[in-house]
């Protein structure tokens, strides 16, 4: 669960950008942040995972004060307790498709431990509708669609709490994004994974339990 | 720490081609600072073994270097000769165990001919006090027997009972040639890496032949009672060994201040040393532009490390999302610039070394520089962690602004 009061943040020398008095997400809740580019959304997602730090009364992702944290201990939490999808090139691209869904098992035990027998990287990413060949093919020989799908693969490794996603279907058509979205949350809701995704399109959102526009936000 | 060099060594084979390139200019430069520091030193060496074990050498007046240069390495010409009553003078002293007389001025086909006796065999040491070897055949004799030089033997062909003319002066001119006698070739001498190697060795009687009318010349040169009899006026230069090293300097002065004649004496090693230094702001110029070179060449890598940050703020965006820590991310660009550059260094040393002993043999005949029994130094060792080091601090730059550009970006890749 995330609990936030009365958070301020500014970049250095700008003006205030967010401003949330009291904003809380149970565990397992999905929700939808509706904004145009530059409005603030991937500075909300970057104070949410720990990459920058905000001024705020309270401010706890899953029971921890973030405010708290050093830099690293938020490094090591962002692995833990997180999966990231970006909105495009998401891979490494000079690692195979389950090298690329391993990289967060690297750097957190506690995922490690977490995968469960059925779910190793390669039965993950078979799920998924990969081939057998391309598993360990470069991540830059796949097709926009199958990089974005490995990439919903090694957010969900490990069942991190919480999935962030940012326009995660804006490089997909109309077919892939509603597939994409409905694995996605499908995904989510087995794993009890709450779900925070920024995009600028409705047509995803009413498949989300919670809607919030940006603007909310905005100091 | 697995992670980071699993990591940094797969997008090193991303990047394979900028890599291999940087790669292979680092290690042209490393090698070309390794081989000159190995081909200096090997020259230094060889210079230094040149002589060892004679005490004084004593020739004319002159300076120290001068002395050193005609009489060791056949550079030059003395002006004046030394007689050869005040060198019997001198060799009475009670301190002196041996000595040799040289007599230079005459060549073979633009190799010197040293003329001495045969005790010089016994006595003259190079290198770390070895003694010369013939590979085949003997010492002279009296009259016109010669020993060669490994060099001469194998260019000029000879072998042992060849017959060779001599020349009288160093230059190689056909009126100049002494030739009413010929000389049989008695010993071949095994290489030593000093200028003997491309000397020709005779006996003082035969240098004597050689000056002498031809019918005289020709009349005692069997007569080993009448060649027995001759004795050179004076001679170029002699080489003395003393029964303690520490009367060197007495007898040095005596030598100097030697009433009859005006004589030098100079004590081999101090002089090579001196002469040595006079060579040695070259060594330092030779170091200092290869030295350069090598940051030259690890600032290349810099720059390219550089100019690729802003194509990998997405990888190194991807990276932290998922769990590389910001020690992390310094690591891998530290890692993978430490990769390039130690890798390079080693090549370039490993390759200097392999090169240079693969052409040896072609270079010392070359050069006269013996390359032989080379092993890796400590000077390559200080280039392979100097490099190493250059390069950690150096990769503080795009490590640094790698970090702080993540920073500004925040999550996502912009």
């Amino acid at each position: 669960m995330i609990k936030i009061q009365n958070l301020r943040f500014a970049y250095p020398n700008q003006p205030p950008l967010l401003a949330i008095d009291h904003w809380q997400i149970a565990q397992g809740d999905s929700v939808f942040l509706q904004g145009a580019s530059g409005s603030g959304k991937s500075t909300l997602l970057s104070l949410i995972t720990g990459v920058l730090q905000p001024e705020a009364e309270v401010f706890n992702i899953l029971d921890t004060d973030f405010l708290a944290c050093s830099a690293t201990e938020r490094d090591q939490f962002r692995v833990d307790h997180f999966g990231v999808i970006f909105q495009t090139f998401n891979l490494l691209p000079y690692l195979s498709a389950v090298e690329n869904v391993k990289v967060p098992l690297r750097f957190s035990k506690r995922r490690q431990t977490r995968v469960q027998a059925d779910e190793s990287p390669e039965s993950l990413l078979l799920s998924l509708g990969l081939s057998e060949q391309q598993l360990h093919a470069k991540a830059s020989t796949l097709s926009i669609g199958q990089q974005q799908r490995v990439a919903a693969a090694r957010a969900m490794i490990g069942s991190p709490e919480i999935l962030i996603a940012d326009e995660p279907t804006s490089a997909l058509d109309e077919d892939n994004r509603q597939r994409f979205i409905e694995h996605i949350l499908s995904e989510a809701a087995r794993r009890n994974t709450t779900v925070i995704m920024v995009s600028h399109d409705l047509r995803i959102a009413e498949q989300f339990a919670r809607k919030h526009l940006i603007e909310e936000f905005r100091a | 720490m697995r992670h980071w060099i699993y990591l940094a060594w797969a997008s090193l084979q991303h990047r394979r081609s900028s890599t291999l390139i940087v790669l292979v200019m680092v290690a042209l430069c490393s090698g070309i600072l390794a081989s000159a520091e190995r081909v200096f030193s090997a020259a230094k060496s060889s210079f230094y073994s040149s002589v060892s074990g004679t005490d004084l050498i004593v020739g004319a007046r002159t300076n120290d270097i001068n002395l050193l240069l005609y009489s060791v390495f056949h550079i030059g010409n003395a002006r004046n000769n030394v007689s050869w009553q005040s060198l019997n003078n001198i060799a009475a002293h009670k301190a002196v165990k041996w000595w040799v007389p040289i007599s230079l001025g005459d060549s073979y086909r633009n190799h010197r001919v040293i003329g001495t006796q045969a005790a010089f065999f016994e006595h003259f040491r190079y290198g770390n006090q070895s003694a010369l070897q013939f590979t085949q055949g003997r010492a002279f004799n009296l009259g016109a027997q010669v020993v060669v030089g490994a060099e001469v033997a194998a260019k000029q062909t000879l072998s042992i009972g060849d017959e060779i003319v001599l020349t009288h002066g160093t230059a190689d001119v056909d009126s100049a040639r002494h030739k009413q006698l010929t000389f049989e070739v008695v010993g071949l001498l095994a290489p030593t890496g000093t200028p003997l190697d491309r000397s020709v060795l005779t006996d003082l009687t035969g240098l004597d032949l050689v000056h002498m009318p031809a019918e005289t010349a020709v009349d005692i040169a069997d007569n080993a009672e009448a060649l027995a009899k001759l004795t050179p006026a004076s001679v170029t230069a002699a080489m003395i060994g003393l029964n303690s090293r520490l009367d060197a300097f007495a007898l040095q002065r005596t030598i100097n201040d030697f009433p009859e004649e005006a004589l030098t004496a100079v004590l081999p090693t101090a002089t090579l040393a001196s002469l040595w230094n006079l060579l040695g702001s070259v060594e330092t110029a030779i170091q200092f532009l290869g030295g350069c070179l090598v940051v030259v060449s690890v600032l290349a890598v810099l720059a390219v490390f550089i100019s690729s940050l802003r194509e990998r703020r997405r990888e190194f965006a991807v990276l932290r999302a998922n769990g590389l820590s910001r020690v992390g991310l310094i690591m891998i660009v530290q890692l993978e610039m430490l990769l390039i550059n130690t890798a390079a260094a080693c090549l370039g040393v490993f390759s200097s070394f392999a090169l240079l002993t693969l052409f040896a043999e072609p270079l010392s005949s070359l050069t006269g520089i013996r390359l032989q029994q080379m092993q890796l130094s400590v000077f390559d060792l200080q280039l392979v962690v100097g490099v190493s080091i250059l390069s950690i601090l150096v990769a503080l730059v795009p490590a640094i602004s790698a970090y702080r550009g993540h920073l500004n970006q925040g999550l996502t890749p912009q």
